[in-house]
């Protein structure tokens, strides 16, 4: 829990996005937490930024927005090159439970899990584990 | 906020009761009500109450801490708990809020502010909590309704039949519309009761109580069949109506009950009965919806019905399909289905296997090698050929072949094979229609040898076969035609058949052949003329060649070569000719008699005499009278040899005697004559009899002369007896026995002994012994008959001297005694010793010779001496003495004096050869010609001078009369026995000399050298088959037995067999003994070979009318030959075997009479028909004739008028029996009748087509559905595609495509729609080829109406996307209301953890909880949403109103003033075309606000907004337009999502929900329009909507 951790959430819900940060925080104080309510600026974000930095990062991606949706962001995260998609470990996360929604998270190569909101701090503390044990 | 609460206190502490009283007073919630109440179970009383707010202390007398809550909690689960305590237990406080307590306050902290606060907050609390359980409770409902409708619909989807459909929608109740009891009845409306047919929840018995219940009159089953509606009751036991059923109800705890019709076409079958433990469970949203679901299911049951009816209609297709199985099995022939890759047998019908003998199972490993011979007839295998066939049939060609098949059992069948191609999309199949041809082939093999075997006959046939065609030109000439007129076949084809006759064959031909024409078949002789321009005779047998329609193409002759019996006829004629002329130049008088004495014919003899003898009238006598009469007339007169006569003639024919003869004087009054009659048989004809009179007059004198000369002798000898003594030569005679009987007494002087020692014994023992064996031979001699007068021996003398004796002899056979004078010439011998040879030479000849001879001494040629045979032969006597001048006077003249003197003065001989000498008869002056052969020798005396002449004369008159008579006829009739080859013969029986003419000679191949004139020769050239025969009847002739009429055979030298012909006629001397025979022998060697010829012709000619006459005999055709009366000539067996009359009876009836009577009329019709056309066939109508027993036989027939054909002059009938066919006809009638009750009352359309595309045949069906649709009339004749063309054009070549395809042999299935005007049909056509043989010659085509079928399919597969969409819509709509209600809610979830987990900075915990209240606030706003839409998607029943467009958007203009001016907006509205809508108001009103504010909310950051609608109609539509120039949105990504709900598009516009353009869509679609949009991004959008 030292490490700085560094996340993503894209989501059009402020909220959503608050909820996150602050559950983010309460379980990894020093996290770098960027938030996007326009999915459209977290790619070019992404793309830019994850050029040249190296640091591993959590998207939490929201499904139903307007503009992009979720799938839209993923379509598009696909065509980057690896070197960027490799340090961006994505996990929908969507208050959907359409279990269309669900498969169609998973089938997807691009995303490590599938959340149902709110974020908890288990979750978040959960995937943190399982990131240090990759990182190790 | 009115502060107006009740408010509960639970408080056992009456100074903290008196505390909270007047702390609330001082609080906002002074007008609140307070209740306070010192325990739990005091709280309790108030648990129904509506209280507000419930103010706890945990310690209470009857509960304490914890518990107090949860029961509180329990009992008040719509109160704001807030906890009071004394404690402050942060524990206790943190569990009472999880129990669901609003606050938590130590009593130490309340003050009026703190509790105003916390009461305030506590029921806001509440009050947000509430409303979140509701929205709970609804969404929990509208999700089960919605699962329940899903499930429903899902089932309708999957299930194919009622029974599930129904068994599911009762489970479904259940589990997915948490109902707690449903079932569905029945109705049975004759028992008046509720079939029972699912149920779930339910308890067993009330199964059986609502299965058993009748109808109630007031009851929701009742109500729902009266009203045709649903029942529903939200109160059972508040329900008056339902009374009877509230005790079970309120047993199984149903408050609400819902009762729903299932409809099936519309009329309702049954109920659907819903039971809800909730009262007030069926609200409208809930109602609607179950009429929805029950509304579903009852189109479910109706689309199994028309399922049913589908399948139904399946199944009939498909028994069709076994009907036309049954038909294959059944059809007559054998019909295979082969694969064609593989050729094997994959389908076959029941023939098939009766043809091979083999089982089903066994036939399907097969293919066509295996049931065949290895090879075919054809030399090819039979796997080979097979091959070869399959693949012709593959490449289009329709192969027909012969093929020999082998059954199970070795038996080999013919066959005849067809292939043809099956159009199959599978693989490529092969029909192959086998005909038995077994027989046909045996016939035809028959038929072949018969062919080659009648090509034979034609070929070797003696007849010549010749056609001609209606031209007269020559078609076809067979090989014995060319020899029989020596051209060859080249040289005759293409000449007419005058070309080989002479003008007058030319002239009979031509008349021939008009007679041809009309039909007539006839036998005619006619000359040809051969190459070498011979005559050839033939017998034509010619018939006329008949094209159909009796139309005459040409004539066939059978050609016989007649020529040689004619020639030999010819030969006949003259031969007969001749014999006449024999018979007639015979002396004889012959003629034949009948048994009547009628004179039947006579020579020319018996003519010539009658008139010599004066007949008056030779009518009398010859021809024509009666031989009978003449007798009786000359009995009368006297004449007793008539009476004797006629007794002969009719012994021969009382057949007592076989030959009759008799000699009879007839002198005539100058003249004595004598005549034989002889009498016998003529010939083999026992009827007739011959007589023949032959003068004998000249035998009778010299007869009578002969006597006489006994007579004069007897005296002579009686007077010599006396001077017999005085003779000195030695008269004796002696008898047979050799002994002396008389003897003179000369006996004495020259012998030694007197008469008396001599007389009694035997001469032989006086005879000198030297001399015995001549003496006794000589004495032999003289018996037997031969003379001779002089004999010399020697006797011996009783003094032993022997004494030649001159002996001159002479035996009389009557008195059987010799005469004999011995001349004691012992002193003449010694006398004459010298002389002794000349004289003995001379005596010998003189006396030994058997021709007549003759002395003549002196130059006056005086006769010296002559012997009997010369004196008998000249007919003179005592001529010794006289010159030969004096006897025979006559004969100076003729040159014999002078050739008498020439040999006396020469010395020279003379020998004449067949000279004819005249002699005269003594004392007449006739002279007779006699034919002598002879010889003058001068003889000398011992002066060697010529003394004499001795005359040797052979008598050859006879022989050479005959020769002359012969040679006479030979010579008249030289060309007849030229060509006939007839030679003459003549033989002299007594002498044995056989005469031949040079004729003769030819006939035996033998030159005159080699005849040396004896019987024998001939016998040598018979052939040795006839010599014995002929042998016979030559002594049969000679004996008289019979004539000699014969025939044989004869070898020439050169070995070649001749047949001769022979007759001969015997003359008889008249002690009858056969003296001559005269004949003629003809060569018929020729007629003979002919007559074979004609024999073994007429052979043949007669196999050939047993041919005909056989078949005519054995056909099934009734051939009947009838008079132009009508009457049966002829009727051959057929007839009687068909009719049952006998053959007589069949003479016996008139063809009128047994047709039936109502034929009667049509046979008259044609018979008059017949009379116009003489030999022309005539197929004769259908009729009925009766048989013999009263039925009737249908027949048909072909009948020709040869009234006028001569040789037949009868009409020819040739009747078939046709019954059976007609029966079958009528069979057929029948079943085609029956067919077409099946086709008029099919509801198929039917028609069929002619190869020219007309209409043959079509059911009324098609009739009318042509009349309703294309108002077409159509009639059987009418061209198909004059009716196409007014079709349009691809539609025409479609069909025409169709047509023409199934003419080509395919059968063409396909379906079809038509949509003219509002008519909609669709039809399933199925268009066949009609076979005949191998040939389509025709069209049937059937049409099945499948409209329904195919609009229920429609509207099935319409109603099933429907559904599907809906039920997607369904499903979005609720993940959508899930996803939206989730995220305000889960929020909330997150900020309440996030509370929990404490430790935050003050700032955060704000924050958290302005999230909170932020996702609360949304979550009521989704709610509200979610409330709007279901308000407006069940909200139908508004009334519509006509709503002005104009005044509707001014309303609008005005309500959102503001807004426009802000925004700097343009709007302008064009209703000029249309201005008035009926429509929902409010509808109208909203989407029009919605649509414009959204233009306004998406314009462009930098354009003012210009928004423009318009109305105007377009294709009997209302068409509204909304355009503006905002942002637009990209359709090409976002278009599926426009119209959904909570969708946006545009990020940065938090205005923006996604809920304006899904409540434009719900709403138009709820009024029954469409909306559509077209968009570019940055340049605007056009809403286009239509009603």
């Amino acid at each position: 829990m030292n490490k700085t951790s560094h996340f993503i959430v894209v989501d059009d819900d402020q909220v959503n996005n608050m909820i996150c940060r602050t559950t983010i925080k309460k379980v990894s104080p020093m996290a770098d937490i960027q938030t996007f309510n326009v999915p459209e600026e977290a790619f070019e974000y992404i793309s830019i930024r994850y050029a040249e930095k190296v640091d591993l990062t959590i998207l939490f991606l929201d499904i139903n927005m307007p503009g992009w949706s979720g799938w839209d962001f993923l379509d598009n995260f696909e065509i980057l090159n690896e070197q960027i998609k490799k340090k961006i470990q994505i996990y929908m996360l969507s208050s959907s439970i359409d279990p269309t929604d669900k498969q169609r998270a998973i089938e997807n190569n691009n995303v490590v899990g599938y959340l149902e909101k709110p974020l908890s701090i288990a979750t978040v503390s959960a995937i943190l584990d399982v990131q240090m044990k990759i990182n190790l | 906020m009115n502060n107006t609460v009740k408010i509960l206190l639970v408080e056992d502490n009456p100074i903290d009761v008196m505390l909270i009283r007047e702390l609330l007073k001082k609080s906002s919630y002074s007008n609140s009500i307070l209740i306070d109440v010192k325990s739990l179970h005091d709280a309790l009383f108030y648990a129904k109450e509506d209280i507000l707010v419930l103010l706890l202390d945990l310690g209470l007398p009857d509960s304490n801490g914890i518990d107090t809550v949860r029961l509180i909690r329990e009992n008040f689960p719509d109160c704001a708990i807030i906890v009071l305590t004394g404690l402050e237990d942060d524990t206790i406080a943190a569990e009472s809020l999880r129990l669901g307590a609003q606050n938590y306050l130590t009593k130490n902290q309340i003050d009026s502010k703190v509790l105003d606060k916390t009461i305030r907050f506590a029921i806001e609390r509440h009050v947000f909590v509430q409303k979140l359980k509701k929205a709970d409770k609804e969404l929990i409902h509208a999700n089960r309704l919605y699962s329940f409708i899903s499930q429903i619909n899902q089932t309708i989807v999957h299930s194919h039949d009622e029974q599930t459909v129904l068994k599911r929608a009762c489970k479904i109740a259940i589990e997915y519309g948490m109902f707690k009891s449903a079932w569905i009845g029945m109705f049975d409306h004759i028992n008046k009761k509720i079939n029972l047919i699912e149920e779930s929840g339910m308890l067993h018995q009330d199964i059986a109580l609502f299965a058993n219940a009748p109808f109630e009159n007031k009851g929701p089953q009742e109500h729902v069949l009266r009203f045709d509606s649903y029942y529903v009751c939200n109160n059972i036991q508040a329900d008056p109506e339902l009374s009877s059923w509230k005790p079970v109800a309120s047993n199984r705890n149903w408050n609400s009950c819902m009762v729903l019709p299932i409809r099936k076409s519309g009329k309702i079958i049954g109920t659907i009965n819903l039971y809800s433990d909730e009262i007030d469970f069926f609200n409208k949203k809930e109602i609607t919806l179950l009429v929805e679901a029950t509304g579903d299911i009852s189109f479910a049951l109706d689309i199994f019905e028309k399922d049913k009816q589908r399948i139904h209609t399946e199944q009939r297709l498909k028994q069709s399909e076994l009907r036309y199985r049954e038909f294959f099995d059944t059809a007559p022939e054998v019909i295979i289905v082969m694969d064609a890759e593989t050729g094997a047998f994959i389908d076959y019908n029941n023939n098939a296997l009766k043809l091979f003998k083999l089982s089903g199972v066994q036939f399907l490993k097969k293919s066509p090698p295996d049931v065949s011979p290895p090879m075919q007839p054809d030399g090819k295998t039979s796997a080979e050929k097979s091959t070869e066939m399959i693949l012709a049939a593959t490449h289009g060609e329709n192969p027909i072949f012969d093929w020999v098949v082998r059954d199970s059992e070795g038996k080999d069948i013919y066959c005849e094979v067809r292939l043809t191609v099956l159009t199959n999309p599978d693989r490529k199949l092969i029909r192959c229609n086998l005909f038995e041809i077994t027989e046909r082939k045996q016939a035809q093999e028959k038929l072949m040898q018969s062919e080659f075997r009648y090509r034979q006959i034609v070929e070797t046939a003696n007849e010549g076969i010749w056609t001609i065609d209606e031209n007269n030109k020559t078609t076809f000439v067979n090989k014995k035609l060319c020899e029989i007129l020596e051209y060859s076949e080249e040289e005759m084809i293409g000449k007419e058949n005058f070309d080989f006759m002479d003008k007058e064959g030319i002239k009979i031909a031509k008349e021939k052949i008009t007679r041809r024409k009309k039909g007539v078949s006839e036998n005619e002789e006619i000359r040809f003329i051969s190459k070498s321009r011979k005559d050839v005779w033939t017998k034509l047998l010619v018939s006329p060649i008949l094209g159909i329609e009796g139309k005459y193409k040409g004539a066939l002759a059978m050609v016989t070569d007649i020529t040689e019996k004619r020639k030999a006829e010819l030969k006949l004629q003259e031969s007969e000719t001749f014999n006449k002329g024999i018979l007639s130049s015979l002396s004889a008088h012959i003629a034949v008699i009948d048994e009547n004495g009628t004179i039947i014919a006579v020579n020319k003899a018996w003519d010539d005499f009658a008139k010599a003898n004066g007949a008056t009238s030779l009518e009398r006598v010859s021809v024509g009278s009666n031989y009978f009469e003449v007798c009786k007339r000359a009995i009368e007169k006297g004449e007793l040899y008539a009476a004797q006569s006629l007794a002969g003639i009719q012994s021969i024919f009382k057949k007592e005697k076989q030959y009759f003869e008799m000699e009879y004087p007839c002198h005539s009054p100058d003249e004595q004559r004598w005549f034989t009659l002889r009498v016998k048989n003529f010939g083999s004809d026992i009827q007739k009899v011959v007589i023949a009179h032959q003068n004998i007059t000249e035998r009778k004198i010299a007869e009578n002369n002969l006597s006489n000369t006994s007579v004069e002798l007897q005296k002579t000898l009686t007077d010599l007896n006396k001077i017999l003594d005085s003779s000195i030569d030695v008269i004796c005679t002696i008898n047979a026995n050799g002994e002396f009987v008389k003897i003179s007494a000369a006996s004495q002087k020259v012998w030694g002994y007197p008469p008396g020692e001599l007389i009694g014994s035997k001469f032989m023992n006086l005879v000198y012994h030297e001399d015995a064996d001549i003496t006794i031979k000589a004495a032999e001699t003289i018996i037997s008959g031969t003379q001779i007068p002089i004999f010399e021996n020697r006797y011996v003398h009783k003094s032993g001297r022997v004494v030649p004796i001159l002996w001159s002899l002479n035996w009389d056979e009557k008195l059987k005694l010799m005469f004999c004078i011995a001349k004691d010439i012992t002193e003449k011998k010694r006398l004459e010793k010298t002389v002794e040879n000349e004289r003995d030479r001379f005596s010998e000849m003189f006396l030994r010779a058997p021709a007549s001879m003759a002395m003549l001494k002196g130059p006056n040629h005086i006769f010296q001496m002559a012997n009997d045979l010369y004196l008998n032969l000249t007919d003179r006597k005592n001529i010794v003495g006289q010159s030969v001048r004096d006897v025979f006077p006559e004969v100076e003249s003729q040159g014999f004096i002078d050739l008498l003197n020439h040999v006396y003065k020469t010395g020279e001989s003379y020998i004449g050869k067949e000279v004819l000498v005249k002699l005269k008869k003594p004392g007449t002056e006739e002279l007779s010609d006699v034919y002598l052969n002879f010889v003058y020798q001068a003889y000398h005396n011992r002066q060697n001078e010529i003394e004499g002449i001795f005359a040797f004369i052979i008598d050859i008159t006879e022989q050479q009369k005959a020769k002359e008579n012969l040679l006479a006829t030979s010579e008249r009739l030289l060309l007849a026995t030229t060509s006939a080859k007839m030679g003459i013969w003549d033989w002299d029986i007594a002498n044995d000399i056989m005469t031949w003419d040079n004729r003769m000679y030819e006939l035996y191949g033998i030159g005159k050298q080699h005849f040396t004139g004896a019987v024998n020769v001939w016998q040598n050239g018979v052939h040795p088959d006839d010599i014995e025969r002929a042998g016979k009847e030559i002594n049969d002739a000679i004996s008289g037995i019979r004539d000699f009429d014969t025939e044989f055979k004869i070898i020439w030298p050169d070995k070649s067999v001749h047949f001769i012909e022979a007759h001969a006629i015997v003359s008889r001397d008249e002690a009858g003994v056969a003296v001559r025979m005269i004949g003629i022998n003809i060569d018929i060697t020729e007629r003979k070979t002919a007559e074979e010829k004609v024999i073994r012709l007429n052979e043949e000619v007669t196999k050939s009318e047993k041919f005909f006459k056989g078949v005519l005999e054995n056909s099934d055709d009734m051939i009947t030959i009838i008079s132009p009366t009508g009457k049966t000539i002829y009727a051959s067996p057929a007839v009687s075997k068909k009719f049952g009359y006998t053959n007589e009876e069949c003479l016996q009836i008139n063809i009128a009479d047994i047709v039936h009577p109502d034929d009667a009329l049509i046979m008259q019709e044609f018979v008059m028909r017949i009379m116009l056309h003489p030999g022309v066939p005539m197929e004769c109508p259908l009729i009925r004739n009766r048989k013999k027993d009263g039925s009737y036989v249908w027949v048909e027939g072909t009948l020709t008028n040869f009234l006028e054909t001569e040789g037949i002059n009868a009409i020819v009938a040739n009747f078939r029996d046709i019954t059976d066919r007609k029966k079958a006809d009528e069979l057929l009638q029948q079943s085609q009748s029956n067919l077409k009750a099946v086709i008029e009352n099919t509801d198929a359309s039917i028609y069929s087509l002619d190869l020219n595309y007309r209409y043959i045949t079509f059911n009324k069906l098609l009739h009318e559905t042509l009349k309703q649709i294309y108002h077409l009339d159509i009639k059987p004749g009418d061209n198909v595609y004059s009716f196409l063309d007014k079709l349009n054009p691809s539609e025409s070549k479609e069909w025409k495509e169709v047509y023409s395809k199934a003419l080509g042999g395919e059968t063409v299935k396909f379906e079809k729609e038509f949509h003219i005007g509002d008519f909609y049909n669709c039809s399933s056509f199925s268009i066949h080829p009609i076979w005949e043989m191998d040939e389509v010659i025709g069209l049937s085509c059937f049409a099945y109406d499948i409209s329904k079928q195919k609009q229920g399919e429609l509207q099935k597969e319409k109603m099933t996307a429907d559904i599907v969409q809906r039920n997607k819509n369904l499903e979005q709509f609720s993940y959508i209301v899930s996803h939206n209600l989730r995220a305000p809610i889960a929020n909330i979830i997150g900020f309440s953890d996030l509370l929990k987990s404490g430790e935050l900075a003050q700032e955060t915990v704000a924050e958290l909880n302005e999230g909170l209240s932020t996702s609360a606030k949304k979550l009521d706003e989704v709610i509200k949403d979610l409330n709007h839409i279901l308000h407006i998607k069940r909200n139908v029943s508004e009334e519509k109103e006509i709503v002005n467009l104009s005044q509707l958007a001014t309303d609008i203009y005005i309500s959102i003033e503001t807004l426009i001016a802000k925004e700097d907006a343009t709007i302008v509205w064009d209703f000029t075309e249309v201005n008035e809508i009926l429509i929902i108001k409010s509808y109208l009103y909203s989407i029009f606000t919605n649509l414009i504010t959204n233009s306004i909310k998406y314009r462009q950051p930098n354009i003012p907004p210009a928004i423009k609608i318009k109305s105007f109609k377009f294709d009997n539509k209302i068409i509204l337009t909304f355009t503006d120039n905002g942002m637009g949105i990209d359709l090409e990504k976002k278009g599926d999502q426009v119209f959904g709900l909570y969708k946006r598009f545009h990020t940065n516009r938090a205005e923006g929900k996604g809920m304006g353009l899904f409540m434009v869509k719900t709403q138009v679609e709820t009024i029954g329009g469409t909306i559509s949009i077209t968009s570019e991004v940055n340049k605007g959008t056009e809403f286009k909507i239509e009603f």
